[in-house]
């Protein structure tokens, strides 16, 4: 489903299928929760199957920029952040080449770069294929290749509809539908139930108008 | 070694089996430790097959020349001049020779002790102005590795190296697998290490019956003992 209905369907939860504008969510803090409630529930799904729906992922084509480069020892891409799968692997699943057959090599952060350099063997590894560092709080894609112009890349992202290319109104928000009722149920059930609930104090007229509606019976 | 018998494939290739039963083949960046890991199980199988005979030329340079990655004991050396061309007497390696019982061929020869001797990585001769040669060819006991020093591997070998590889990741994260998967895997690791030594063990020993058998025949057809 399409991102604005999946947060329709949200803000929806507890008024029997009404939505009106005036009253909830703005669509961004919409868009903000199904996003947190995604990530919530990309985890859980992950632990229980050991694997993640091909549905969560993203293409990502980033843009060789000249005057971005830093350094003569690698390629710098921009690069959005990326969600935490579980203990052992990240969302990032596919840096490599456009044809999508060569993965390069993951290096998780710059002290695991730096005790590989002092490895024989993990260095002969780092010659022999390219490696890549992805650095979060940069937004930076390291490519360890000199002159490494054209890369693809497939991964979970921590604000899908960031990513750039990606259409609100006509992409199909990454989840599966079955995935996005657990997350209706942690809206439901979750500190958030109670925001969703409370109109938006819209009027410019100095009073509080916000008050919380008692929920729908079925 | 038996040529043939099997083939050498990629460590590469036993890095993304063990991750596809170690269910990780959605990252990469656990390669690096796969690999090394399983550079060290080859090395630690202990099988004869991991040790071979070889030859390769050397550059003689400022008295000394460095000698290939993975070598374990010279067995012989022999001066090339320009022309690609083996001259003067070999130096071959007393001990050796004394181990296979040809102590007059030593005598003849000479041993390495006098003209050079190995280390770090080189083999350094002691009258370096006397050689007028730029290369060597050596004859060598060395471990089965490529040119970066990485064990090659045959294909009846990826399965013991996958169960090593899955036996030690489950230990290093013990969160994501049973104790049953690694011990499964550590019980795999160590039949088929033990297979792989008997196999080595039977197999040098048919290459030994059939070189000795070689040598009794070209004996007993030779002009000199009709």
């Amino acid at each position: 489903m399409k991102t604005l209905q999946l947060v329709e369907l949200l803000i929806a939860v507890d008024t029997g299928g009404v939505f009106t504008d005036e009253a909830r969510l703005q669509p961004e803090l919409g868009i903000s929760v199904l996003d947190a409630g995604r990530a919530f529930v990309l985890a859980e799904q992950h632990k229980k199957v050991g694997r993640v729906h091909p549905d969560y992922l993203q293409y990502y084509y980033p843009e060789y920029k000249e005057d971005y480069q830093l350094d003569d020892c690698y390629t710098l891409f921009e690069m959005p952040r990326v969600l935490s799968v579980n203990y052992i692997e990240d969302g990032i699943q596919y840096v490599g080449s456009i044809t999508g057959d060569d993965n390069f090599t993951r290096i998780r952060n710059r002290a695991q770069l730096s005790s590989r350099k002092k490895h024989r063997m993990h260095a002969l590894w780092m010659n022999k294929h390219t490696s890549y560092l992805y650095d979060p709080t940069f937004g930076n894609l390291e490519v360890y290749k000199k002159g490494q112009r054209h890369i693809r890349v497939e991964a979970i992202f921590e604000q899908p509809t960031k990513v750039e290319g990606f259409n609100v109104e006509e992409d199909e928000y990454p989840i599966p539908l079955d995935h996005f009722k657990r997350v209706e149920e942690l809206v439901r059930s979750g500190t958030i139930a109670h925001i969703v609930k409370v109109p938006a104090n819209t009027v410019s007229n100095s009073q509080d108008d916000k008050q919380v509606r008692s929920e729908v019976k079925p | 070694m038996q040529v043939g018998a099997f083939q050498y494939i990629s460590l590469v290739e036993a890095v993304e089996a063990a991750k596809e039963d170690l269910r990780i083949q959605d990252t990469t960046e656990h390669d690096p430790y796969l690999f090394r890991k399983a550079d060290e199980a080859l090395r630690h199988t202990g099988a004869y097959k991991n040790y071979v005979k070889k030859v390769c030329k050397v550059d003689i340079l400022d008295g000394r020349a460095k000698l290939p990655v993975g070598l374990q004991r010279l067995t012989g050396l022999r001066f090339v001049d320009g022309n690609g061309i083996c001259y003067g007497q070999p130096y071959l390696d007393l001990d050796f020779l004394n181990n296979c019982g040809c102590n007059d061929v030593a005598g003849n020869y000479g041993n390495l002790y006098n003209p050079h001797e190995v280390q770090d990585g080189y083999i350094v001769f002691h009258d370096p102005s006397n050689i007028s040669a730029t290369q060597a060819n050596i004859a060598y006991m060395g471990r089965n590795v490529d040119s970066d020093g990485v064990m090659y591997m045959s294909d009846r070998e990826e399965r013991a190296v996958i169960a090593y590889l899955c036996y030690h990741f489950s230990l290093a994260y013990p969160e994501g697998y049973t104790q049953h998967f690694n011990y499964e895997k550590k019980r795999e690791w160590t039949n088929q290490k033990k297979y792989l030594r008997g196999l080595s063990q039977k197999e040098r020993f048919e290459e030994n019956k059939r070189q000795i058998s070689a040598i009794f025949k070209a004996w007993i057809l030779s002009d000199q003992n009709v």
